[in-house]
């Protein structure tokens, strides 16, 4: 019925029934224009031949069954048709036709027509990657493309349809100041805003739109464009939140204007916001661009030659509302073929508080320069004292510039005087009653010395800590020799102040070369410390190519004076050349630190033998040790292993053994420059007689310190070349 | 009988140059030197002393509860005093299972310390020490004699009383 009915139907648009396949079964006249049929007869062919795309048709149908399963047509699809080469849209309206009695689709009926034109721009706006929309008089969506749905992460236009505007925003009142200045200035551009995306997310935007007014010049809702700006507004908020200001500057009109830059600029120079720094002539934020511009532009300009950025270059800035900071400048000039400079490109950052800080520790620097003068002035000035306090046992003749006293040393010359001082100290009882009946303090004195040196101290002294008794016992006899001995017998009170003078002047001796040693120490340990400070500021990329041998053996030349002082002497063999790539100051002193104190706490083996510190070099393919070891004071073995010995200021349990004094730095320094270089400082400390026990500190242990660094790559690379093949 | 005297001292490795002789050469006296709160302790729980000197600024040593009182006080802005909490333990201790040796009593105590007394008097006072020396540089060598003598005569005078 349907097919004889068709034919008949002379309307303007076109009606075709089609099978479920595609096939003509029958088309009006205005379908077979459209279609490019025979214009009367039986129709051969296909519809589905017309389709642009074949999957069009597919997805039409399914529509079709989508629409009718909820009881409606498909109405006004577009679809592009391609008729004897000639691409065409037709909007597209169709319905299945089903046997009553299977419900089988037996034919598709529908109808057509030509709307190439209208669609063209349907689909042209449908497929744009820039969002448009449309508000009602309400702020409704009214219409979106899908550009706007995939913007903000909804799955299609329809989804958004309907909604309030405002419900989109993270902060309505955005979207009131939005429509506020809609109405009162006809448009907005490029306003940029925070929406919420269909799952909660931010979407960061950008608007553009302009106001629809109805016939009585009222609002009547908008039309406008949305751009997806989230990646780029998260790029500017990492800018505007990391401490380092980044700008762009451009010569404009005779001036130096801020084009761009990040809130963290404009906050360096005072402000809150990047808005209120871009725009300004940036030298009228200089302290004195006169003085500060010309060398600034030249040093730009040699970096530029150099094909370079300009690192670290500081300037002298005013902040909004008062106070001057200063500023390190790392940046790219542009300079036209002149040699104006017409951009520069860069990154600052405020340095104030770190001025200050190396101003504070320039200062430092300059009083410990001055105490290091003071402690050698202080130095050569017991000399003297040294000679008036003469005949000294105690200055090596191998060594003028020794004044280390071993332990050894030091007990052995008390002894006579000791012995001397105790029989000077048997007085006969007459004169024991004498004294007595004179003073009972000066009594009380003496028999306390004597009653101590033959109790505790029949055979002189045993310890460093007697010594310090006899010393304080001389002390005594002597102040009580200035009072009351007069009053004795001449014989007794001339040879009783003559032993404690000799015990006195002795013990002053070894009290004066230990202050020397002290002072020599210190003088060490000043030095360290300003080397120490004055490395901060030493610049980390100066790193060269030296042989490993060379700094090893100039730091023993470095040290050797200090070795002679102790009696200590290097046992070494370097030979070859290994290559490292270092900061040859920094290692000099790590290298330093750590003969240093293997020097420092050597002991003797036996009474008047020389004490040694070797000095090993092992280079495995990659890596250079160097190893130091020492005979003498020993490291317990939880300081190893906690590595409690590395931290700054730390010095070991035993390392005040005979009152060695210390600053506690020389290990960590000593490890930091090594890390700096990728390499490490490791220590050991074993008993030297391996059957003794390894928690006997009274013995002496050997302690190794090994500073390992990466061998310089060239000569890596050598090795491997050199190496047989397997 | 020698007077006892213990020194508890973390200092005393480089002080007991100074300090010690004068009463290690005197028979009155018998000096023990403790260089940590562990040590100190262990000394005090092993026999009687007739004086006890203590420093304020103490090493823990190792007994896991002077070391965590020792890391908590560093962990804050001042110095750790051990010595004061030492004291403390010694002297004000509420907890019932800690023993305390009969012979402890404020009196038997003097504090020597760098501390100057406006920062610890008060607190030293509250556990009933008053003998207290300030560590100076240049210090007479008896200052440790001096203030041993001092803890001696307030003892005398607290049994008089």
């Amino acid at each position: 019925m349907l097919s004889a009915t068709v034919p008949g139907l002379d309307l303007p648009i076109g009606i075709y029934l089609v099978s479920p396949d595609g096939g003509f079964i029958e088309c009006n006249r205005r379908a077979r224009e459209i279609l490019g049929l025979p214009a009367s007869g039986p129709i051969e062919g296909s519809i589905a031949a017309r389709y642009v795309n074949g999957d069009d048709r597919r997805q039409l149908l399914t529509r079709v069954q989508e629409a009718e399963a909820i009881g409606r047509y498909l109405e006004g699809v577009h679809v592009r048709f391609q008729v004897g080469g000639r691409h065409f849209w037709v909007q597209d309206y169709c319905r299945s036709v089903r046997d009553p009695v299977s419900g089988a689709v037996v034919a598709y009926l529908g109808c057509l027509s030509d709307v190439d034109d209208d669609s063209a721009f349907v689909h042209f706006f449908e497929r744009l990657p820039k969002g448009l929309y449309r508000l009602d008089r309400h702020d409704r969506i009214e219409a979106v493309n899908s550009s706007v749905a995939r913007i903000l992460r909804y799955p299609n236009a329809d989804a958004l349809k309907g909604k309030c505007i405002e419900e989109l925003y993270v902060d309505p009142s955005r979207a009131r100041e939005l429509r506020q200045k809609l109405e009162t200035e006809g448009y907005v551009d490029s306003e940029r805003c925070e929406l919420k995306g269909g799952s909660g997310e931010p979407v960061y935007v950008e608007i553009s739109a302009f106001k629809l007014v109805d016939e009585l010049h009222e609002y009547a809702g908008r039309e406008g464009t949305v751009t997806d700006v989230t990646a780029e507004e998260n790029y500017r908020q990492i800018l505007d939140n990391i401490t380092i200001g980044t700008y762009m500057i451009e010569w404009r009109n005779g001036r130096h204007e801020v084009v761009e830059c990040n809130d963290s600029f404009a906050r360096i120079f005072g402000f809150a916001s990047s808005r209120q720094m871009i725009g300004q002539d940036i030298l009228e934020r200089y302290v004195s661009p006169q003085r500060d511009f010309p060398p600034f532009e030249d040093a730009l300009r040699e970096a530029a030659k150099e094909e370079k950025p300009l690192l670290k270059h500081r300037l002298q800035i005013r902040r909004e509302g008062g106070g001057e900071a200063t500023v390190e400048v790392s940046t790219r000039g542009y300079f036209d073929q002149s040699g104006m400079l017409t951009k520069r490109i860069g990154v600052i950052r405020d340095v104030t508080n770190q001025v200050a800080l190396e101003t504070l520790r320039d200062d430092i620097c300059r009083i410990i320069h001055v105490y290091k003068t003071a402690l050698l002035v202080l130095w050569y000035d017991m000399l003297p004292v040294l000679d008036v306090l003469g005949p000294d046992p105690f200055a090596y003749p191998h060594s003028p510039e020794g004044h280390y006293i071993s332990e050894d040393a030091a007990l052995a010359a008390l002894r006579s005087p000791c012995r001397q001082l105790l029989v000077s100290l048997t007085l006969p009882p007459t004169e024991r009653r004498r004294i007595e009946e004179l003073s009972k303090g000066t009594f009380e004195a003496l028999s306390n010395a004597r009653r101590y040196l033959s109790e505790a101290l029949p055979q002189g002294p045993r310890s460093l800590d007697d010594v310090e008794d006899v010393k304080y016992l001389a002390s005594e006899i002597l102040r009580v020799a200035h009072s009351g001995l007069a009053d004795l017998g001449e014989g007794t009170g001339a040879a009783l102040s003559a032993a404690a003078r000799e015990a006195g002047r002795l013990t002053s001796l070894m009290d004066v070369h230990a202050a020397c040693d002290m002072i020599a120490q210190a003088s060490y340990e000043v030095s360290a410390l300003l080397q120490h400070l004055e490395s901060d500021s030493e610049f980390p990329g100066e790193r060269k190519v030296c042989a490993m041998e060379t700094l090893v053996s100039r730091s023993l030349v470095n040290l050797r004076q200090f070795a002679r002082s102790r009696r200590v002497r290097f046992r070494y063999r370097l030979e070859g050349e290994t290559l490292v790539c270092v900061r040859q100051q920094a290692v000099l002193r790590a290298l330093g630190n750590l003969l240093h104190n293997a020097i420092k706490y050597s002991w003797e083996r036996k009474l008047g033998e020389p004490r040694w510190v070797g000095i090993t070099m092992k280079c495995e393919r990659s890596m250079v040790d160097i190893e130091i070891a020492n005979y003498g004071v020993p490291i317990r073995r939880d300081e190893l292993d906690s590595g409690v010995l590395f931290r700054f200021g730390t010095r070991g349990d035993l390392a005040d053994d005979r009152w060695r004094t210390g600053t506690g730095m020389g290990l960590s320094d000593a490890r930091r420059v090594a890390r700096e270089h990728g390499g490490d400082v490791t220590i050991d400390s074993v008993p030297a007689n391996r059957l003794a026990a390894r928690d006997n500190y009274r013995e002496p242990f050997v302690t190794t310190a090994t500073l390992s660094l990466p061998v310089h790559e060239r000569e890596v690379s050598q090795h491997a070349d050199q190496s047989p093949l397997d | 009988m020698p007077t006892r005297v213990l020194w508890i001292e973390d200092g005393a490795k480089a002080e007991v140059k100074t300090y010690a002789p004068p009463l290690r050469t005197n028979p009155r006296y018998r000096l023990d030197v403790a260089l940590t709160a562990t040590e100190g302790m262990e000394r005090i729980g092993q026999r009687e002393y007739d004086v006890v000197i203590v420093d304020i600024r103490l090493e823990p040593g190792s007994d896991p509860y002077w070391d965590k009182l020792y890391r908590k006080q560093t962990a804050g802005s001042g110095p750790a005093r051990l010595g004061l909490e030492l004291l403390r333990s010694l002297l004000a201790s509420t907890d019932s299972a800690r023993r305390t040796p009969v012979w402890i009593r404020p009196s038997t105590f003097g504090v020597l310390t760098i501390e100057p007394e406006e920062q610890i008097g008060k607190d030293i006072a509250a556990l009933g020490v008053t003998a207290y020396c300030q560590k100076e540089l240049l210090q007479d060598p008896r200052a440790l004699l001096r203030l041993v003598e001092q803890v001696e005569k307030g003892k005398s005078a607290s049994a008089t009383n």
